[in-house]
């Protein structure tokens, strides 16, 4: 296994980050890579499929948990919620989906667990054609088929 | 196994549907364009793990809606597995309700504590009242499901367990002793969806004859009542087995005079030996509440006569003793509602408690216990950290509750906390 140093991320459009291997292995993903060959923790890691913005974002997210998981009287439970709820609330859309499908690559469960909670809340009280719309989903029942939920379940519209 | 293999493997495990990393130490320049895929969006909307973990986190009334959005929303929030996770993982204290029941006015209340997260109960009970045409007579609940007795328009005693959150509901068959003089039967119903997807019923039925009590079982994995030879001998005094309550596996009921009893559900008989309710003199024996909480098992007594401090106690695990969790003064409530003072005293001037205690409920993770008192016209919540109270609901003199003669017997059976569930009846 490697030394306790750095490793160094590249994103898909070629942004580098240098980020302490405490950091970087939040990620299962890149844990498991690190554990297996020593090699990985001297090279560059290319993150495909997730750009610079989106590395950078996970990248901060990791750095606040990674040093609140190692003393946790530095960071208070209180002082990582409010980190949390800031980092989610400021996230537009497009970075919203595109960190979550980063961070289920990457097994971040933490911040895969946070992502997912937002977007439930985002799409708690929508209707059925509001969902499809959001995740552009077809609507593949018949006619028939949809009264018939609809009838099953009147109290939830 | 060498690097290359070793490499393979990892890059494996963490492909899903593209790969993500590889090792670029001998290649920098390496194609790391975004493949061409559909939005992010519409990803996640075809990811079935990362839909699921998303689902997993929306309130009951969210997911029934949304069996609607297509096929795949629908098999995924309709699988036993995916409904048994959701109990897993949805903060089920969020959607905390109560339900209040008379049977003087055999209608089902429900008292919401975070309105927004339950659903209208009134719409519940009336798709409940298309198949309820008879009067309630008795409703016994665990954990979002609701057992019910009532008499059917031709006039028999029926039985059905129903789920309020989804309104499915089941016809229980009804199941006899063997033996000829039987009284009323009374229906428990136990279910732990952390456990098993199925629940029990059992039906406790007084022998008139010789004093006894028998007991049956009703498994819904089996659809089938199993009639054991359980009995117990009771002389007066008997236990409110309206009431019994799911705690540790098992079920339990209490009696003022002779303690608790232990059903065990597993082999379907009564566990021998139980602790004897902690109140030193006849007089303080009174249940002002029993039932469980944040899995502890509490029974709530007066600690002296004449006072308003109570005794919040909890039974060990092992079933040792009953050891005391709280104390509680509710004499500062005497100050807040100078009302309830004037029901201190009965017309021959002997104490009584003012109030009733319908729910106890105690938050291990946030450290916080309430108690839900009601009596004086409302119900009220105490935290007993704080001493802070919260008007929860108004009623009219006796609509919760049975008339003072009987409030004794009832002051804590018609209460149920309710939870929304999505479990199958």
């Amino acid at each position: 296994m490697a030394s306790k140093g750095n490793l160094t991320l590249k994103s898909c459009n070629g942004k580098e980050f240098i980020v302490e291997e405490k950091v970087a292995v939040m990620s299962t993903t890149i844990k498991n890579m690190v554990d297996v060959d020593d090699s990985f923790a001297q090279g560059v890691i290319p993150i495909i499929g997730v750009d610079g913005k989106i590395l950078a974002k996970l990248i901060e997210y990791c750095k606040e948990h990674a040093e609140a998981d190692e003393d946790e009287e530095v960071k208070s439970e209180e002082y990582l919620k409010k980190f949390d709820e800031k980092f989610v609330d400021e996230l537009n859309l497009n970075d919203l989906y595109d960190l979550l499908k980063a961070s289920n690559y990457l097994e971040i469960t933490k911040l895969l667990n946070l992502l997912c909670q937002k977007v439930a809340s985002m799409i708690k009280g929508k209707k059925p054609e509001e969902i499809r719309r959001i995740f552009n989903i077809k609507n593949d029942f018949t006619p028939e088929e949809e009264e018939e939920i609809n009838r099953q379940n009147p109290w939830a519209f | 196994m060498d690097n290359q293999n070793a490499r393979e493997t990892s890059l494996r495990s963490c492909a899903l549907t593209e790969p993500l990393l590889s090792h670029s130490k001998s290649d920098q320049s390496l194609k790391t364009q975004r493949l061409d895929a559909p939005s992010s969006a519409a990803f996640i909307a075809n990811n079935e793990d990362l839909l699921t973990q998303i689902l997993l986190n929306l309130p009951p009334k969210s997911l029934l809606r949304f069996q609607g959005v297509s096929k795949q929303w629908l098999s995924i929030i309709s699988s036993p597995a995916f409904r048994r996770f959701h109990w897993r993982r949805y903060p089920t204290t969020s959607t905390l309700a109560l339900i209040l029941f008379t049977k003087s006015n055999p209608d089902l209340s429900f008292l919401a504590f975070r309105e927004e997260d339950v659903n209208s109960m009134t719409t519940i009970t009336s798709k409940l009242s298309y198949f309820l045409d008879g009067e309630i007579l008795a409703l016994h609940s665990c954990k979002g499901l609701l057992c019910i007795k009532f008499y059917s328009f031709y006039g028999a005693i029926e039985f059905i367990v129903y789920n309020p959150t989804t309104c499915q509901y089941r016809v229980i068959p009804q199941h006899k002793p063997a033996k000829e003089r039987y009284g009323f039967p009374i229906m428990n119903i136990a279910f732990n969806p952390l456990k098993s997807d199925h629940y029990k019923i059992v039906c406790v039925w007084e022998d008139l004859s010789e004093n006894q009590f028998h007991f049956l079982v009703y498994s819904s994995k089996t659809r089938a009542w199993r009639d054991n030879s359980e009995t117990v001998e009771m002389h007066g005094h008997p236990f409110y087995f309206e009431r019994g309550v799911l705690w540790n596996g098992d079920l339990h009921w209490i009696s003022e005079w002779w303690g608790t009893l232990c059903f065990d559900l597993d082999n379907e008989c009564l566990r021998p030996e139980m602790p004897y309710l902690p109140t030193p003199t006849v007089h303080q024996k009174v249940v002002y509440f029993f039932g469980e909480s944040g899995d502890n098992l509490y029974y709530i007594g007066l600690n002296e006569v004449r006072t308003m401090l109570f005794n919040v106690f909890a039974l060990e695990r092992d079933y040792s003793q009953w050891i005391v969790k709280y104390i509680v003064d509710l004499a500062p409530l005497t100050t807040m509602y100078p009302e309830m003072v004037a029901e201190m005293y009965d017309s021959s001037d002997v104490w009584r408690c003012p109030l009733d205690m319908p729910c106890f409920l105690v938050d291990e993770k946030e450290k916080k216990a309430m108690l839900v008192i009601s009596g004086w016209g409302r119900v009220i919540s105490y935290d007993i950290d704080n001493g802070s109270v919260k008007d929860l609901v108004e009623v009219k003199p006796f609509e919760l509750f049975y008339p003072r003669r009987n409030v004794l017997k009832y002051r804590w059976t018609e209460v149920y906390q309710h939870i929304e569930t999505l479990s199958c009846v």
